[in-house]
Formats: C-alpha cells, sequence, structure tokens
C-alpha cells in the first residue's frame, strides 16, 4: 500500500489548535508523510514539537522550508544556513539566475515556481542542471483552481510542457496541494486524478505523490543523520571495539 | 449492444453545500465541461443517484471509463456561487449495494473532521 504525502501544505497557522485541525485533516484524507513550509529562523525545539503533535495523529511531520532569495549569493548564504536544519529545502525561483543555480546545486530538494505563466523558468536547460543534482520539480495544484480561466488556461499549457521536459530528462515530479485552507485539501486519489490533468499518468501521478516524495525525504534524512559520511558510506560503529563488529 | 460498466461515487460536501440535487448535480456536470469540455461530459453519463443536503452525502454515477476525468473534475470544485465548497470522494464502487453497505464507516472519520473544521 502507498504512503501518500503532501509536501507543501501552505495552510497559515496561528496557534497550535489551528495547526491541529490541518493535521487531522491531512490523517483524516490519508495522508502519511506532511510538509508545511516553515519559517527559517524556527527554533528546533518548536520543531520537534510539530512532529511530536503530528506523530499522535499517525502522521510523519517533515520539516521544511522556502528560500525566497533574489539572486545567485543571496541563495547561497540562505542554503548554506538552511540546509543543516531542515529535512527539505524548497526553493521559489523569482527570477531566472536562481533558477538555474538552485537547480545546479545539490542542497536543494525542490524547485518551485510562481504560479504565472510568464515566471517559470523550468525549461531544457534547467531541467538538464536538475537532473544532474537530483532536484525535483514541484507542482502545486490547488492554485491552479483559484486562477481564472484565462489564466488557468495559461499556465496548464506551461505546465503540461514542464512536465514533457521533465520527463524527457528524467527529473522527478513532486505533487503537492498547496492548499492554503483546510477546505481546498483534497484526498490523495484526487490528487492525482488533477494531476493527470498536467499530462501524466495516473500511477505516474500517484508516484509523485507517494514514492518520489517518501524517497526524496528518506534520502534527507539520511543525510542529516550524524553517521552519514557520504552516499553509501554509513558509521555503523566506533570506539575500541571496532574492529571486533567486524 | 453491451451495456457499458459503471462507477458509484459516494461524495462528501463541506462548506456552503447546494440546497437542491439538481444544484449539485450542475456543479459537476459544469466542473467537467469546463476541464474536459461536452465531449467528454457526454462520454461520462453523469447522473446523481440520491442527495442529502442535511448530511452533506450524495452518490453518483459515472462510465467506468470516466472515473478519472470525473473525481478530477470533482476535486477541482473549489467554490459554488461565490462561497466555498468542497467535495470529497469517501468511496467507489461497481455496485449501489456494496457502496451503501461501506459508506458509513468511509463518512464517519472524515465527518468529524469537517465538523471539528466548521467549529473552528
Amino acid at each position: 500500500m502507498r504512503a501518500f504525502s503532501d509536501l507543501r501544505l501552505a495552510c497559515y497557522f496561528g496557534s497550535d489548535e489551528e495547526l491541529r485541525r490541518i493535521l487531522e485533516r491531512a490523517a483524516c484524507l490519508g495522508y502519511r508523510l506532511v510538509a508545511i513550509p516553515l519559517e527559517p529562523q524556527l527554533p528546533r525545539h518548536r520543531a520537534r514539537e510539530l512532529k511530536a503533535m503530528a506523530s499522535e495523529l499517525g502522521l510523519d511531520f517533515v520539516t521544511r522550508t522556502d528560500v525566497r532569495a533574489r539572486g545567485r549569493n543571496d541563495l547561497l548564504s540562505a542554503l548554506r544556513r538552511l540546509r543543516r536544519r531542515f529535512e527539505l529545502i524548497g526553493v521559489i525561483c523569482q527570477n531566472k539566475e536562481v533558477a538555474r543555480v538552485a537547480a545546479r546545486d545539490r542542497r536543494v530538494d525542490l524547485l518551485l515556481f510562481p504560479p504565472e505563466a510568464g515566471r517559470r523558468f523550468f525549461d531544457g536547460a534547467e531541467a538538464e542542471l536538475a537532473s544532474s543534482s537530483n532536484c525535483a520539480l514541484e507542482i502545486e495544484i490547488m492554485p491552479l483552481f483559484k486562477l481564472d480561466k484565462l489564466s488557468r488556461i495559461k499556465l496548464l499549457a506551461v505546465l503540461r510542457e514542464e512536465v514533457a521536459i521533465a520527463r524527457e530528462y528524467g527529473v522527478p515530479i513532486v505533487i503537492s496541494s498547496g492548499a492554503d485552507r483546510p477546505i481546498l485539501m483534497r484526498k490523495p486519489r484526487e490528487l492525482a486524478c488533477l494531476a493527470t490533468f498536467l499530462g501524466l499518468s495516473l500511477e505516474e501521478a500517484l508516484d509523485a505523490i507517494s514514492n518520489i516524495p517518501l524517497s526524496l525525504v528518506e534520502r534527507n534524512r539520511a543525510k542529516l543523520d550524524p553517521n552519514f559520511i557520504a552516499p553509501g558510506i554509513r558509521l555503523v560503529r566506533k570506539g575500541d571495539n571496532c574492529h571486533e563488529a567486524i | 449492444m453491451r451495456r457499458y460498466r459503471r462507477r458509484y461515487l459516494a461524495l462528501m460536501l463541506e462548506g456552503s453545500v447546494p440546497r437542491g440535487a439538481r444544484e449539485l448535480e450542475q456543479a459537476i456536470l459544469n466542473a467537467i465541461i469546463e476541464l474536459f469540455g461536452e465531449d467528454k461530459a457526454a462520454d461520462a453519463r453523469l447522473k446523481l443517484i440520491e442527495y442529502d443536503a442535511s448530511t452533506g452525502l450524495a452518490i453518483i454515477r459515472c462510465a467506468h471509463k470516466c472515473l478519472t476525468p470525473v473525481r478530477a473534475a470533482i476535486a477541482s470544485i473549489t467554490e459554488l456561487d461565490g462561497r466555498p465548497l468542497a467535495i470529497h470522494v469517501l468511496d467507489v464502487s461497481g455496485t449501489l449495494r456494496a457502496l451503501r453497505k461501506r459508506l458509513p464507516s468511509r463518512a464517519k472519520g472524515l465527518s468529524k473532521a469537517i465538523a471539528s473544521a466548521e467549529r473552528g
């Protein structure tokens, strides 16, 4: 059975009670892995509290932050500061320079673009960079249905092209709801059905909300583990009795 | 002529639920037409079987081949006449009897979460 995820619940929460309601809804809709973009300066103990709250509801809460950088230096300094603190890092690419640097950097997990057709920079060159650095393209579904008809049609055309490019270059696609209110949250199957609208098959769409995000999170958690040394190399045991174990 | 296969969908409505069955059927049909056009809407063979505005539960029927577009269209509904509305698919079945049998258990969890959100 698939474990479904929604890596970008953009719901605003003012209190713990509101957050609990959002998480309850996510659990009830059938999600197992959820993430809400958090403030970059969020204290570590607060992140642990959020994880504990989600865990009570049977959810796995992923700490995630979205970087809005103005330029290259801005982005690189944010990545240096935040990479070890969050399990997932998304970059909202507001210009081409940021998009290119983010796609090239291995510390970036998800590339996001603004929901305006003219401000998306996911072309062949971007996809090639993203594919070599294992960066995924994240597409939010629900903001699409808040646009007026003409803007939606234009954006859909761009998104279909992006999905085709991502497929061609082997860039993983992650589908998230981007719901900013609980009423906009949908069940995973419904989200997958909506994603077929972008040119994905139902199976690909289901992978984009289950297997792909899950592997992304697992990879990052392994990297954040203190025993991680390099991809494929992990400290199993240290100390005097080390050779005995071998 | 071979009888076409059908799928029955149990729906739960949240937000400003339509008062009449016709209004709900129209909203779903409009969403299908808006996303996929009249051609797909005709293929979908949509029919509202029952609707209870007080509980927000509804059952619709569609053609088996059009299940994915119908689900997508249902999920795309975010408002009705300017008021927020969400329609969740609780369950899908090939027979009405099986769907009705499973419905109470499927509706339980979600209706509780919706009630809690509405209180908040």
